[in-house]
């Protein structure tokens, strides 16, 4: 794959206002690349600020600071109107495939709509070109174009998700927690389809997932967040095979495992507790208040993201 | 080991507009003392209402239209309201996939646990109420128990909800515990925390837990014994080790070929099942997994396999499995019985 890089985000912030003068720090300082035809991996528990970070990039919230750069352009300021010609770069697919359907229209008018919006087609006759080809590269037929959501099951349903996404062949899909609602049966038949269209068309995905054997199946890269921060980002590989950050070793070590001889002899690392309040993050490392590894340097001091060789970048003191 | 609660041919129906939805279609198995046994299965293959028609808590439009669940000597759907009402709670309870919604939003979680010991046990003072729940609190590793006694649900995390949850069931030590996926809505660090309490609730109190789940990771980490459910039948049970090393149906085969493990081969495809799962108002009249099975025969499409014997403590639902089928390379399992 070329190296061209279609997404960069530096620093990138978002804050929520809460109830009284609380802020919410749902993403703080988040920096990573995304090169063409690769797909990026965002895993951690929830309230880590994985979607958060994925729908400050498409711009769906207002970014706090920092700066998002699309294909080279810096698109952080730019307002709706500017931002639309970068919008049919970008596309999303969601979680749930119930919600993110319009119940009163027909796939048909769902995956055509993109079309139309982006001026592709000018009227809504002409989009059955592109429609009718894109139901049968997702697996659907033509006679499904004129039924509606609700007739379908929870693995079609993405499947049309999936369909309005990449109808205008988005070099970007941010795809948050696309399978998690599905059946086990069906969650490979739309990880593979969603493979597929990497190797044809070279898009590249930012894929947010809590299940962390499919995110290692699916990303080049991996990017472990908690409490709105990176602990560690790098290959996909390097990461499952050599984590540095206490984090990622205790995420890992809570994967349940599909073998129940290993399951067995697997050393707990797990970890105790749970998240923090991201409305007070603690000081310092903010995983400090369940990290085994615990230092006085991490209660005090953030930790910076560094290399610590091959791109392989962790924030942890004791890796310094 | 001797079998707690025995399920006879039970069958489960849901009566909607759309007709009958034969959600549970004869389905029968044991639980013994002190096992953990999982059910595992897609959402409607039956797994849920099979758990729920035990403890009689199906909805109203659902009816047990035949069979029977045997537990001390008592068939469990003959039984009065009351006397079911004495069990759930007390000898069998029960955990859900969602804590919040089982959890009362009013009333501060300790009181909710101490009301349903009070249930049981009326005897029992204030006092000794509360002292009861707090240790159970701290059982369960819930932090400050004093604190959380009287905090309300909403102040709690989905982990502590359904920490919560179990030290209610566990309240009045029960012989069985049904757990119905109790950690698909949390998050794997936490899933790894309920999984490792679950475990040691077995191998301190001899609780006999049914768990039931989509996911064959927690499986393989926490369960003995394994059911595989379709389309409201028992398609296959086997022990823990047997079932991951030789899968006696084509479904389960399926299942594990269609989930990455962490040592996947990235560039090897997954192998999803193809196509849905069956219409439960018109379950199809042979093997409901004929239509999706890349081994099926005619027959498969025309007539119920029977669930038989294909190894030690393993039984499937197979027509390759009878000991007709042909050997041929359309058959998994020919050339040597498994196991």
């Amino acid at each position: 794959m070329s190296e061209q890089l279609i997404l960069e985000i530096n620093n990138l912030t978002k804050h929520f206002k809460a109830g009284g003068k609380q802020t919410v720090h749902a993403l703080d300082g988040v920096s990573f690349t995304l090169k063409k035809g690769e797909t990026l991996g965002l895993v951690g528990e929830s309230g880590c600020g994985k979607t958060t970070c994925a729908r400050t990039i498409i711009r769906m919230y207002e970014p706090t600071s920092g700066q998002i750069i699309m294909d080279g352009t810096d698109i952080t300021e730019l307002n709706q109107k500017q931002l639309k010609p970068f919008r049919k770069n970008m596309q999303m697919i969601f979680q749930d495939p119930y919600a993110s359907l319009n119940a009163r229209m027909t796939v048909r008018d769902i995956i055509a709509e993109p079309l139309l919006a982006h001026g592709v087609v000018k009227r809504k006759q002409d989009a059955n070109e592109y429609v009718y080809p894109m139901l049968e590269r997702v697996g659907l037929t033509r006679e499904h174009a004129s039924r509606y959501a609700h007739e379908f099951s929870g693995g079609q349903r993405q499947r049309v998700g999936i369909a309005r996404a990449l109808i205008l062949e988005p070099n970007l899909v941010v795809c948050d927690e696309p399978i998690s609602a599905l059946d086990v049966s069906i969650q490979a038949q739309v990880i593979n389809l969603l493979k597929d269209f990497q190797e044809e068309k070279g898009v590249s995905y930012l894929f947010i997932a809590h299940d962390l054997s499919m995110i290692r199946y699916v990303s080049d890269n991996v990017g472990v967040m908690y409490l709105g921060q990176l602990a560690e980002i790098g290959e996909t590989d390097e990461i499952y095979k050599n984590p540095l950050h206490p984090y990622t070793k205790g995420l890992l070590g809570s994967i349940p495992i599909a073998n129940p001889a290993l399951a067995r002899q697997k050393k707990k690392s797990s970890i105790e507790g749970d998240i923090p309040s991201p409305i007070k993050p603690p000081a310092g490392c903010r995983f400090h208040t369940r990290c085994p590894y615990m230092k006085e340097i991490c209660c005090e001091e953030t930790p910076k993201l560094k290399d610590a060789g091959n791109g392989h970048m962790v924030a942890c003191h004791l890796c310094d | 080991m001797d079998a707690i609660l025995q399920v006879d041919n039970l069958k489960t129906s849901f009566m909607t507009s759309g007709g009958e939805v034969q959600a549970v279609r004869g389905v029968s198995f044991q639980v013994k003392k002190g096992e953990i046994l999982g059910i595992v299965g897609e959402s409607g293959s039956g797994k849920s209402v099979t758990s729920m028609s035990i403890l009689r808590l199906l909805a109203d439009t659902a009816k047990i239209k035949e069979g029977a669940v045997y537990f001390e000597n008592q068939d469990l759907t003959k039984i009065s309201k009351r006397k079911i009402r004495a069990i759930r709670g007390e000898k069998i309870s029960m955990i859900f996939q969602d804590p919040m919604s089982s959890l009362n939003p009013l009333i501060p979680v300790g009181k909710q646990v101490s009301e349903m010991m009070k249930e049981h046990h009326p005897e029992k003072s204030k006092e000794e109420l509360k002292q009861n729940v707090l240790e159970l609190f701290a059982k369960v590793r819930i932090p400050e128990p004093e604190k959380r006694y009287r905090c309300y649900p909403h102040e709690f995390s989905g982990g502590m909800r359904q920490r919560v949850m179990i030290a209610m069931a566990l309240a009045n030590h029960p012989e069985l515990l049904i757990a119905d996926e109790p950690t698909t809505a949390l998050d794997v660090t936490i899933q790894d925390q309920i999984l490792h309490q679950l475990r040691e609730l077995k191998h301190e109190y001899g609780t006999s837990i049914i768990f039931i789940t989509h996911d064959l990771g927690v499986v393989a980490e926490l369960c003995d014994r394994v059911l595989v459910m379709y389309g409201g039948l028992i398609m296959e049970e086997a022990g823990i080790d047997d079932i991951f090393a030789h899968p006696g149906h084509p479904y389960t085969m399926g299942l594990l070929a269609s989930i990455p493990d962490i040592e996947q081969d990235r560039s090897k495809r997954l192998q999803p099942i193809p196509g849905s799962p069956p219409d439960m108002t018109n379950p199809p009249a042979g093997c409901p997994f004929a239509p999706r099975c890349p081994y099926a025969r005619r027959i498969c499409r025309e007539e119920l396999p029977d669930f038989v014997e294909v190894g030690a403590n393993h039984r499937s639902r197979c027509h390759l499995q009878t000991a007709g089928a042909p050997a041929d390379e359309h058959n998994p399992f020919a050339g040597g019985k498994q196991s």
